[in-house]
């Protein structure tokens, strides 16, 4: 079924638009889950919080790209879940090495930004990376994926996409230094 | 907590990346490309003048990038420089044959970390992007200079630095590959009547000599061995369709080891699709 099509069953209030997700994005929106919590009870929880959410907004939302609106919410409702669960202790290790990662593009600097305004800087630095790196940022720090993933995901070596991913980091790590980006 | 927050800031990046990342974009399969290329080429050999084909034509100009994408997946190409070798991943670009203007196409891998792609007016331009130096660039390298004055001579200092430098990259010769189609030529005749026309321009020109890597020729001018001196390399390439390629890498003496050598390695993964 076309997104289109889901959407407006969600416009006109019929219930089918939740299972219509479910086929659609249902393995998507788990995925998403599953690699920031690990845990396949958890992430089902937050993929049917998701639909929940989605019944919730739409109307008036009418989102133009709908696997990346639903992937949004899942991907807040898991972090919110892994920030709660593993508060006082480590929790599954790509996501605490992806903390790790970005902890170390964040410098000691003058001006405060909200998150809005970091979220402009960010899709600001990604017009700057070409196609591929984009992506590959993206699947890293957005879909929090292991490097492991994007090699098998975009059929490329592992040893490119660690070389990729350092080399843009270093690169945002200058841009938010010369943003004087203070978090 | 600032680590959350950036990770809750990429979270709301704009849809279209979180998209675009979610596609496949390298693993096509030989005979899914074979049928992309095949079906373009088709459609435009069957249509092309009728209203359908005009629509099948436009339509094939905007899945061009797309099929080189498939067609030529991106490469890790050799850079030779001062005397290492760098594998440094380089993407495809050009056009695909052009029924309708009888043209052949064309595909060359360029370095998209270093250069951007232009067109104009159907000419393609491969140029150097601006990166302005920074702020902490600027202070790092004039240090000595800078730690004597007071903080408001200093503020004006650092700014004369950033407009000084902006105004030496505005100066410096241009840097860059021009790509030109030349109707009802041959390589040696279109180097020939070039040459004519550059003898104004450039004070040495080296005689043509055959390129190793094409079907055609190429020669050398330079306006002197000053820093600034501005120089390039025309390569003349059969088209394979009674015309001629015209590749001319542009780039002044202190670039011949950088730029230079980058562009002659770009022009020569130049190939002609007939």
């Amino acid at each position: 079924m076309e997104d289109k099509e889901i959407l407006e069953l969600f416009n006109a209030r019929n219930q089918q638009a939740i299972s219509k997700t479910a086929d659609k994005y249902g393995n998507y929106c788990y995925s998403i889950s599953f690699n920031i919590l690990a845990n396949a009870e958890d992430s089902e929880e937050c993929v049917n919080d998701t639909y929940m959410k989605a019944w919730q907004s739409i109307p008036p939302d009418y989102p133009n790209i709908f696997s990346a609106y639903l992937g949004k919410i899942t991907r807040n409702l898991s972090l919110d879940k892994y920030r709660h669960k593993y508060a006082t202790k480590r929790g599954n290790a790509t996501v605490n090495v992806v903390f790790e990662e970005l902890e170390n593009c964040i410098s000691e600097t003058k001006s405060i930004v909200d998150e809005i305004e970091l979220t402009e800087l960010i899709n600001n630095f990604l017009k700057t990376l070409s196609d591929d790196k984009c992506r590959i940022f993206v699947r890293r720090y957005w879909y929090f994926n292991s490097v492991k993933e994007i090699a098998e995901f975009y059929g490329i070596s592992e040893s490119k996409v660690k070389m990729t991913l350092s080399r843009t980091r270093e690169k945002f790590r200058k841009y938010l230094e010369k943003a004087e980006v203070s978090l | 907590m600032n680590t959350e927050k950036l990770i809750y800031a990429i979270g709301n990046i704009d849809k279209k990346y979180i998209y675009e990342a979610n596609k496949k974009t390298k693993k096509h399969s030989q005979f899914l490309k074979s049928v992309a290329v095949i079906a373009a080429i088709l459609l435009a050999v069957m249509f092309f003048n009728t209203e359908i084909g005009v629509k099948a034509v436009d339509y094939i100009k905007n899945i061009t990038t797309e099929i080189f994408e498939s067609i030529f997946p991106d490469k890790d190409i050799p850079v030779y420089y001062e005397g290492t070798t760098e594998y440094e991943t380089h993407v495809a670009m050009g056009e695909i044959p052009d029924e309708e203007t009888n043209s052949p196409g064309f595909s060359m891998y360029y370095d998209t970390e270093r250069y951007k792609l232009h067109n104009e007016d159907g000419i393609y331009y491969i140029r150097t992007k601006h990166t302005p130096i920074s702020r902490e660039e600027i202070i790092e390298n004039n240090s000595d200079l800078l730690n004597g004055l007071e903080e408001s001579e200093k503020e004006a200092e650092i700014q004369r630095l950033i407009d000084e430098n902006e105004k030496f990259y505005n100066n410096l010769p241009v840097c860059e590959i021009e790509i030109v189609r030349i109707n009802e030529t041959t390589p040696e005749n279109a180097a020939e009547i070039h040459k004519k026309e550059l003898i104004q321009e450039f004070n040495a020109i080296s005689e043509t000599e055959k390129d190793p890597n094409h079907n055609g020729v190429y020669f050398f001018v330079s306006d002197g061995d000053n820093w600034d001196s501005a120089m390039a390399y025309i390569y003349f390439i059969d088209d394979e369709n009674d015309g001629v390629f015209r590749l001319t890498a542009r780039f002044f003496g202190e670039a011949s080891e950088g730029h230079g050598n980058r562009f002659r390695q770009m022009i020569d993964t130049f190939k002609v699709i007939s």
